[in-house]
Formats: structure tokens, C-alpha cells, sequence
């Protein structure tokens, strides 16, 4: 890997990100919206309560797959931001490789999930691990029964499609994620798996 | 300076309009810093390839790299797009 990890997320994180007097913050190629994280929590929690048991696996694949989409289409603008090109840019040896180490880069100057690929295959698989991400902080006011991270999950799996997949905009859903290991079920750490679906 | 080629890219708001617009040389730190007395310059030079962004608002957003021959600009309103288009055409032309 080419990228210097630590080196992207200190630079990643120095560039500022704020609203206009339009309310728009434009950043990384993409146009976002601050939030509290319990608000996404909260929602997902009520998801999980209201469907119980029953119908978990509905809530489950949905949330994976709003933040599968979101990922798909918002990873694309980052990896093709000028930002990303300024600082990830000239990091880049591999094409596609170290595209997808300097996103998950991008993820964790962000704060979204403090995550790195651990295992990568290219156009096979992908292992990422994700040390803090706010979706764990779901075990504090909700008794789960199975890990949590569906942005997390989404988001690696959206990331693979991009790099792997049909070119962009077609080439959603080739890969699939399944989070087995979480912070929130008492793991060191989340663990993502990536692999052709 | 002249801008070469215009073009609009997509973008998710409904709203706003973004174009890129490719110059007949690469942005220099001059060419950003005169860039930057349309609004409210962030620049980055110490970047391994410097970031800049200018925030003229309510007319638009530019950013970019330095050494590049691109300018990316974030219109705000749709509707005003051509007229601060032909402003800024203007601005870097002198």
C-alpha cells in the first residue's frame, strides 16, 4: 500500500467543512448535512424495535442497502473530489488498491467509522476493520441480538462496487458485505467481509 | 486567461449547477489568490498538490488544485448560472 494512512486522515481532517449562507456544505464532492449521530441511532433503533423478530431481516437489508446506495454514489464523489486528489492523489501508486485505502481514509477523518482494509483481493475480496463507528453506540439504549454497523456494511460493500464493479453509475450491487464481528457484541473490533454477491 | 471548454456535471442538488471549466493554462497561487478576492479564499498550499476553495456567495463556490488546468464552480442558483458564468469568463480574462 502506497497510501500513507495516518499522513491523509491528519491532512484529510485539516480541511474545513462547513455550511454556506445557503446552508449547502460542499465537500469531497459531495453535498452534506451535519446531524447528531443519535439521530441516525435513534432511527435505527425504532426500525429494529417496531419490526422485532419477526421482521428483522426486512429492517436489516434495508438499512444496508440506503447506506449501500448512499455509499455507492457518495464514494464517487470523494474519490473524485479535489480534495481527494490534493492529498490522497499523490499517494496513488495501484489503481484501483490504493484508491479504496485512501476512502476509507476519507471515512475515518470524517468520523464516520475509524476504519482500515485489513485484506484485500483485488475484484474478490475485501476485509475492513472498524475500531469506532457510532452505530455501536446503539448497545447503550437497545438490547441487540446481532451487530449493528449496517452503515459500516453498506458503505464497504458500495466501496468494492465502485473500484470493481460495472463502471459508475451501473455497478451497484455486485459485491456483498456481512459485518462478523462488532464493538457492539462485545469485540475488539467490527469486522466487514466483502465478497462477490 | 481564457476558459477553453465548460462542463456541466452532474450534481445531487436541484437547485444549484456545477461546471467545470477547463482554462488555456494550469492555476497558479497568483491565479488563486486573484481567485480568492471574489469571496473567502481557504487555500491549502502545503498540500502535496494544493487545495483552494472559494466561497463567493450567494453566486457560486470555486475550488480546485493548483497545476491544474480545471476549475470546478458550484453555481447556487440555477437560474443566475449564465450571467455569473459570463462575470467570471470576464474576471479571468483581465
Amino acid at each position: 500500500m502506497a497510501v500513507d494512512r495516518i499522513k491523509a486522515i491528519q491532512e484529510l481532517a485539516q480541511i474545513k467543512v462547513q455550511g454556506g449562507e445557503t446552508g449547502i456544505i460542499d465537500a469531497f464532492g459531495v453535498f452534506v448535512n451535519f446531524l447528531p449521530t443519535n439521530f441516525w441511532n435513534t432511527y435505527t433503533e425504532k426500525l429494529l424495535k417496531s419490526a422485532g423478530d419477526e421482521n428483522y431481516q426486512f429492517v436489516q437489508t434495508g438499512l444496508i442497502r440506503a447506506a449501500g446506495e448512499c455509499g455507492y454514489h457518495t464514494g464517487w464523489g470523494i474519490i473524485n473530489s479535489e480534495e481527494f486528489k490534493s492529498i490522497v492523489g499523490p499517494m496513488i501508486e495501484k489503481i484501483p488498491e490504493d484508491i479504496l485505502h485512501g476512502a476509507f481514509a476519507v471515512l475515518t477523518a470524517w468520523g464516520w467509522a475509524e476504519s482500515e482494509i485489513v485484506e484485500l483481493v483485488p475484484g474478490e475480496k475485501m476485509v475492513v476493520r472498524a475500531y469506532k463507528y457510532y452505530e455501536s453506540e446503539l448497545k447503550e439504549t437497545f438490547k441487540l441480538k446481532h451487530p449493528c454497523a449496517y452503515m459500516v456494511t453498506g458503505i464497504c460493500g458500495a466501496f468494492m462496487d465502485i473500484e470493481y464493479g460495472d463502471p459508475y453509475p451501473n455497478g451497484y450491487g455486485k459485491f456483498k458485505c456481512q459485518q462478523t464481528k462488532g464493538t457492539e457484541m462485545g469485540d475488539p473490533y467490527g469486522e466487514f467481509v466483502v465478497t462477490k454477491g | 486567461m481564457r476558459i477553453l471548454k465548460i462542463e456541466t456535471l452532474d450534481d445531487c442538488m436541484f437547485d444549484t449547477v456545477t461546471m467545470e471549466l477547463t482554462l488555456d493554462c494550469p492555476v497558479s497561487a497568483t491565479l488563486i489568490k486573484k481567485l480568492g478576492l471574489l469571496g473567502k479564499l481557504i487555500y491549502y498550499p502545503k498540500f502535496d498538490i494544493p487545495f483552494y476553495r472559494v466561497l463567493a456567495e450567494p453566486k457560486y463556490i470555486l475550488k480546485g488544485n493548483e497545476t491544474s488546468d480545471k476549475i470546478k464552480v458550484i453555481f447556487l442558483k440555477n437560474t443566475e448560472a449564465d450571467r455569473y458564468l459570463k462575470e467570471l469568463s470576464a474576471y479571468l480574462e483581465h
